[in-house]
């Protein structure tokens, strides 16, 4: 996959979890960017991830990670 | 049916998977802590006939509405009870499943039973509970009690299955003797009441001299059912508990981790011992 379709893919999940079809996400997007992104969410989110890639992520891999940039990374480097 | 696993709940409950995942790769992770608080939980998610999606359900239900009573916090600095929303309850297993299962799905709460365990004393001969619920921390201090007495407005029947040897009072804690306890725990009490230093008087009647209470305070922490705010400069809290006549042996924040949100939650956990006079 590339970037750009693995970006696409995660921020239609990102609309279906948080139900908002308006939200657009940048590299720099925090949690604090979206205000239906809380802790509960954040764990939807990477639930949804984890199904949509067919990846696990553990939770070392999670805590450092500062924005959506890093987490597309992450998931680029597991999915390869 | 079988009966209720909480390991059998994980394999369908990713959110459980991850929180207690984080709970016990903790630096205070205590496995054996943590064992005796998830077999706790299982009892009483057995003893309710609870399956382990009814468990997820309610565990979900409980922190989703608290994220939203956070959010609503984060714009207004109200407490929903501030806001007029004075009808809102919940039922008693709801709750109680959401206070047993946070113990090891939530750092803050686990810390909380972590300091409790780690600071009762080793023994002592009679002891209170003000406000058990479902009466948690009973099973690893009544055996360093001669006595234990636990007192909450609700109790799930649960609590005197599973603690016949502990004297249950389904009322408010009431005023004693003096000089009866050597050890009152109020945990996760005090933001519960309109007056807590009111409890801590009474409190401080009832312990013998030189006897222990712990104690939390919440701060900026939005549950539906709480009515007290503590600051999170403590120096009037500890001034007045000094003038009620206790001196303070320990005290910890624990913080509690939210990711978006702007508000500093807490707790503070104290060890205050009555002073002899």
């Amino acid at each position: 996959m590339t970037p750009e379709e693995i970006k696409g893919s995660v921020t239609q999940i990102f609309k279906d979890v948080l139900d908002n079809d308006t939200i657009v996400l940048f590299r720099e997007t925090t949690a604090r960017d979206i205000e239906e992104w809380d802790s509960l969410a954040h764990i939807n989110l990477i639930v949804a991830i984890e199904k949509e890639f067919k990846i696990k992520f553990d939770l070392m891999e999670l805590k450092p990670l500062q924005n959506v940039g890093e987490l597309l990374d992450i998931i680029q480097r597991k999915i390869s | 049916m079988a009966e209720f696993s909480f390991y059998k709940m994980l394999e369908n409950d990713r959110l459980a998977e991850m929180l207690h995942q984080e709970v016990v790769s903790g630096n205070d992770a205590n496995f054996a802590l943590i064992d005796q608080l998830r077999s706790y939980a299982e009892a009483y998610a057995r003893f309710n006939q609870l399956t382990e999606a009814e468990v997820s359900q309610h565990y979900r239900f409980f922190a989703s509405a608290f994220m939203r009573d956070l959010k609503a916090f984060d714009k207004d600095g109200q407490y929903p009870v501030q806001r007029g929303a004075t009808d809102r309850t919940v039922e008693r297993v709801r709750y109680d499943i959401a206070l047993l299962f946070s113990t090891f799905l939530t750092g803050h709460r686990y810390r909380l039973m972590y300091l409790v365990n780690l600071h009762f004393p080793k023994h002592a001969c009679r002891a209170a509970c003000i406000g058990c619920g479902p009466s948690l921390e009973l099973i690893f201090l009544k055996n360093r009690v001669d006595i234990m007495e636990g007192y909450d407005l609700s109790l799930n029947p649960f609590c005197r299955h599973y603690h016949p040897d502990v004297h249950f009072y389904e009322k408010p804690f009431p005023d004693q003797t003096k000089n009866t306890y050597d050890v009152i725990l109020a945990v996760e009490l005090l933001e519960h009441l309109s007056d807590p230093y009111e409890l801590l008087r009474r409190a401080h009647t009832t312990l013998k001299n030189g006897g222990y209470i712990l104690l939390t305070t919440a701060t900026n922490v939005p549950q539906f059912d709480h009515l007290y705010n503590f600051h999170a400069d403590h120096s009037f809290f500890e001034k007045t508990c000094k003038e009620i006549g206790f001196e303070l042996a320990y005290k910890e924040c624990i913080s509690h981790r939210y990711l978006s949100s702007k508000t500093a939650a807490s707790n503070h956990f104290y060890v205050f011992r009555k002073i002899i006079t």
